[in-house]
């Protein structure tokens, strides 16, 4: 059997443990707070009314509908940011069942993968269905690539994520990096503003435009913003490049995962 | 208790599956003891090799051989029991059996399913239900939460906890985990089971019963593998043992020729 088979099918074998997991991670951030399950929704409308207000009217963003810019490219992004935050550490925090059971370690990083998904999911859903209207945004044809890019952003951030689980056994200083690198990945992705306005008046200088384009967050955030905010279907640049680059980290990410999976016990 | 011919019932789930083994061949397992590398230490040692001038030596890895020639094969109906001083290796050797350690040389070849025991309430999470926390540490040893499910009453029974089943563990006393912890493990589903130092802790009387449940897994695991410094508890359960010494075998055979042995200090 090719290697690879073999691990996939050990980690269906475990695909209760994984579900498990992924509740044990939801139900323990929420149970015991009195709005329980409802923060995953309060919170980012709560931080995006915060970030609406700076932008809008102390930074003076004059973009029309700021709001539905920042709902489309930041819930991906904190998506984004939580899965690579958590996902440093999650094997480090789970030494023990690393130590005493033979399980396969790639769940303990899917499951944080996992349970920040689910909480996109019903953010988006929700904020789109409730506020959405109010903002004016109205379902569009083009929402029809939006699975398209909640394929890419999970897999984007999953590659990353498993590759960060494993460097942190080895570099526990990079769970610090992670965290410092974050907003400033953030700012350069860009999450706050377009790169340019929707009437074409350039934010970011166009000669520096193409280093932003270097990001591959940047592409696969146009898979959120093209369909919510301008309401129109991404272009078949942005999802070939999209697609290539989060496919390529997922596969990068698993194969250097699985090529050390074997030896990180001896690092914990 | 003589039971050393006592072969474990047939599953009628599995009778066309192979009988469960476990085969060790000349596995050895290697340490290497390196300072624990930071940012520091890289960055540093970098540096160093970049600016030439100031070598910094990489600290000197050592090796530790916890274990070498370990050779061992257990078939359906074996019940090991592994005796030796603290730091002999038994704990590793178990998890090297397990699939936790690759060996570093020879192999380790198994048959059917294997779950580790070497902490009891593994897993647990104090804010979860006594239910959540079954199911959780069920899962974690590969056992099927259908399985599992349909035990449920029966291990809360057992543990004397049947009005704590959906109560999170932190209300629970040291010694109603405890109790919990035990029967979970001793109800997990699996051809080979590995108990590490799995105490009975409790009354007196409940005592009794954990130590009759362990003789009960005679009759429901496959191949059984004990660490334990209770000599007694390994006379009345084992029908094989080895002795294992600074991470060798220093005796394989029978049970009261390797107590013999240990007792003796040889």
């Amino acid at each position: 059997m090719h290697p690879v088979v073999a691990k996939v099918e050990r980690l269906l074998r475990y695909r209760e443990l994984l579900w498990l997991l992924v509740v044990q991670t939801l139900a323990l951030r929420y149970r015991r707070t009195a709005l329980g399950f409802v923060w995953s929704l309060v919170s980012p409308v709560l931080t995006m009314a915060i970030l609406a207000v700076v932008f809008h009217f102390v930074i003076r963003i004059e973009m029309a509908h700021y709001t539905v810019f920042l709902l489309s490219a930041m819930l991906p992004w904190s998506f984004l940011a939580s899965t690579l935050a958590d996902a440093s550490v999650s094997i480090i925090h789970r030494e023990d069942l690393v130590t005493k059971q033979p399980i396969p370690k790639l769940v303990l990083p899917l499951a944080t993968a996992g349970a920040n998904f689910v909480n996109l999911l019903l953010a988006i859903s929700v904020l789109l269905a409730l506020v959405g209207p109010q903002l004016g945004v109205l379902p569009s044809v083009a929402w029809i690539y939006l699975p398209f890019g909640f394929f890419c952003l999970f897999a984007f951030s999953l590659g990353l994520g498993v590759m960060l689980s494993v460097a942190t056994v080895y570099l526990r200083d990079l769970n610090h990096i992670v965290t410092v690198m974050l907003p400033a990945w953030m700012y350069a992705s860009p999450v706050l503003y377009p790169l340019a306005l929707p009437n074409g008046t350039p934010i970011i200088p166009v000669e520096f435009q193409p280093y932003f384009k270097l990001n591959p967050v940047y592409w696969i955030l146009q898979l959120f913003v093209r369909p919510i905010y301008w309401g129109e279907a991404p272009s078949g640049h942005e999802l070939m490049l999209a697609s290539g680059l989060s496919l390529l980290v997922l596969v990068l990410g698993l194969a250097f995962f699985w090529w050390k999976e074997d030896d990180l016990v001896f690092h914990l | 208790m003589s039971s050393a011919r006592r072969e474990p019932r047939p599953d009628p789930g599995k009778r066309n599956e192979p009988p469960p083994s476990i085969v060790a061949e000349g596995v050895a397992l290697r340490f290497v003891l390196e300072r624990h590398s930071s940012l520091k230490s890289v960055a540093l040692q970098t540096l160093g090799r970049v600016f030439g001038r100031v070598r910094i030596p990489p600290s000197a890895p050592r090796e530790l051989w916890p274990l070498q020639d370990i050779d061992l094969q257990l078939v359906r109906g074996d019940r090991l029991g592994i005796v030796g001083r603290n730091g002999a290796g038994k704990t590793t050797l178990l998890r090297v059996l397990a699939g936790i350690y690759p060996p570093t040389r020879g192999r380790v070849t198994r048959v059917g399913t294997i779950a580790p025991v070497l902490q009891l309430g593994l897993g647990f999470h104090a804010e979860l239900t006594g239910r959540e926390n079954v199911h959780l540490a069920s899962a974690i040893a590969g056992t099927p939460l259908s399985t599992m499910k349909a035990k449920l009453d029966e291990i809360f029974r057992f543990a004397e906890l049947e009005d704590y089943v959906d109560v999170p563990l932190k209300y629970y006393s040291t010694g109603m985990y405890a109790r919990l912890a035990f029967a979970v493990a001793t109800e997990l589903e699996t051809d080979t089971l590995l108990l590490d130092e799995v105490f009975a802790v409790g009354d007196q009387y409940w005592i009794r019963s954990a130590l009759e449940r362990i003789e009960s897994l005679i009759d429901r695991v496959g191949i059984l593998v004990l660490v334990s410094h209770d000599l007694g508890l390994i006379e009345r359960i084992c029908n094989r043992a080895i002795l294992l010494d600074e991470g060798r075998i220093q005796l394989d055979g029978s049970v009261p020729e390797v107590l013999d042995r240990y007792r003796s200090g040889a």
